[in-house]
């Protein structure tokens, strides 16, 4: 799927690589179609600038900036939601959370299966219940996802 | 950990969805014994009755009952939230829906529910044709919304990385309805005498009908393959119901189309006639899920009360 998402960046016009494969790109996994169509797009150039700067500040630094750590942990969401990320495909039990509670709920037991595996890769869930928001935005609107998302974070802050 | 209660208004949308699988699950019940009626005394009053009367108000209730649902998600969804577009064409939509079935059931039947019968019988005559005649006309418009609006749930599920790819048995199916509309192309609208029809503008907006369908079935599919993937929480559940209202009035389309060329069994004759009202209960339906989920999240609930009660215990 990635592949062909990149093969279309390059030939169908006004379609762009996305998110998730400049990330990969940032972080080293070059693709000639992706860098094609960067080379040519100059929203997307900008947004490969974006990733990069915050990922190179991030090394610089070696403190994990919060903004760097929230887009990870977004794309991961993403991913996982998606089905291509690894926390997917990993099938063991995972402990009762309230964001996996949330999502079969809204959206049914796969997805929370999904988020499942991505809290349990990533431990913090109440930091992960932000980047899932878009999802509940889009489908219920931001009324009540900010209600079910602040609800999520203050039942599982420390 | 506790959350405010549910309101009364939250308690009586949770039961709707029960509500309309027991009417429908009645009403084919009812059209059934209308059925057997029918073939015991040989007497067709029975079904003209079940059709006119339980059958009518059901279509009506279910358009009325959608118009009034997908308002209220309308209202609950905030400027500029992606899906608030959406609810606005599916409301349309509905509502035209309604004004269709109004002209079609009740105004364009002779039955006691038509305030119309009680004109003089020529003029009520006339203006009964009328109706059945431009209530037809609704269908494409209804259509064109629905599918406008579905736009908008595609693009929610590329946005999220949530859609999803359309399988062999999907391409198979859209195939199949395809075939059945150039069919209808070749065989009525490029036909010389247009299929009996007078050319008119109502004919030719009638004709759009078949390739929206095909539209509306293909978004339908994708849309299913994309939230069906997560699971059936309230949110899937909604556009699944609007996923199979729009397979089902395929499968009624092609079986009306069916059984006016004699190709469709006696035995599925009937089944063909009463396919009509799932998918009537199923534009229903998903309003009344999506309406519950907002209620429910704008309340901040986790999971199901029926689900959390014995964890809370």
């Amino acid at each position: 799927m990635r592949r062909a998402r990149a093969w279309a960046s390059r030939w169908i016009p006004g379609v762009h690589p996305g998110i998730e494969l400049l990330a990969l790109r940032a972080e080293g996994v070059r693709h000639r179609a992706v860098d094609a169509h960067v080379r040519r797009c100059r929203k997307c150039r900008h947004e490969a600038d974006l990733i990069a700067a915050a990922r190179s500040r991030r090394c610089a630094t070696e403190v994990p900036g919060d903004l760097f750590e929230n887009l990870q942990l977004g794309i991961r969401a993403w991913c996982s939601l998606s089905g291509v990320g690894d926390a997917a495909t990993d099938g063991a039990p995972a402990a009762r959370a309230e964001l996996s509670d949330a999502m079969e709920t809204y959206f049914g037991k796969e997805a929370a299966r999904r988020i499942r595996g991505c809290i349990r890769s990533e431990a913090p869930e109440a930091r992960l219940a932000p980047a899932t928001r878009p999802l509940f935005n889009s489908f219920l609107g931001r009324r009540a996802a900010d209600a079910l998302v602040s609800r999520i974070a203050g039942a599982t802050s420390p | 950990m506790s959350y405010s209660l549910s309101s009364a208004a939250e308690r009586r949308v949770s039961k709707l969805p029960r509500i309309i699988l027991i009417s429908v699950a009645l009403l084919l019940a009812a059209g059934v014994a209308a059925r057997a009626a029918w073939w015991r005394t040989g007497d067709e009053a029975w079904l003209r009755l079940f059709f006119s009367y339980p059958g009518a108000l059901f279509f009506i209730a279910c358009s009325a009952l959608e118009v009034w649902l997908s308002f209220r998600c309308w209202r609950e969804f905030s400027a500029g939230d992606l899906l608030r577009p959406a609810w606005l064409l599916i409301m349309v939509s509905a509502a035209l829906q309604l004004a269709g079935g109004l002209l079609n059931q009740i105004f364009g039947l002779d039955s006691r529910l038509n305030p119309l019968t009680r004109l003089e019988p020529r003029r009520a005559h006339d203006l009964i044709a009328a109706s059945a005649r431009l209530g037809q006309l609704f269908g494409p418009f209804y259509m064109a919304f629905l599918a406008c609006g579905l736009l908008y749930v595609l693009k929610a599920c590329r946005r999220n990385g949530i859609l999803g790819r359309l399988r062999s048995i999907d391409l198979a199916l859209l195939a199949l309805v395809v075939i059945y509309t150039a069919n209808y192309f070749a065989t009525v609208v490029f036909a010389p005498e247009h299929g009996g029809r007078v050319l008119g503008p109502a004919t030719i907006i009638s004709w759009s009908s078949d390739p929206l369908l095909c539209v509306l079935l293909f978004q339908a599919i994708l849309i299913r393959r994309s939230l069906a993937n997560m699971g059936l929480g309230l949110v899937s559940r909604c556009w699944l119901s609007f996923t199979a209202a729009i397979f089902l009035t395929s499968v009624g389309d092609i079986g009306l189309w069916a059984w006016s060329r004699g190709y469709l069994p006696q035995a599925l004759v009937m089944a063909s006639w009463y396919v009509w009202f799932l998918p009537s209960a199923a534009f229903a339906l998903g309003p009344a899920y999506q309406l519950l989920a907002m209620l429910r999240a704008a309340r901040g609930e986790i999971r199901l009360e029926a689900a959390a009660a014995p964890a809370a215990r």
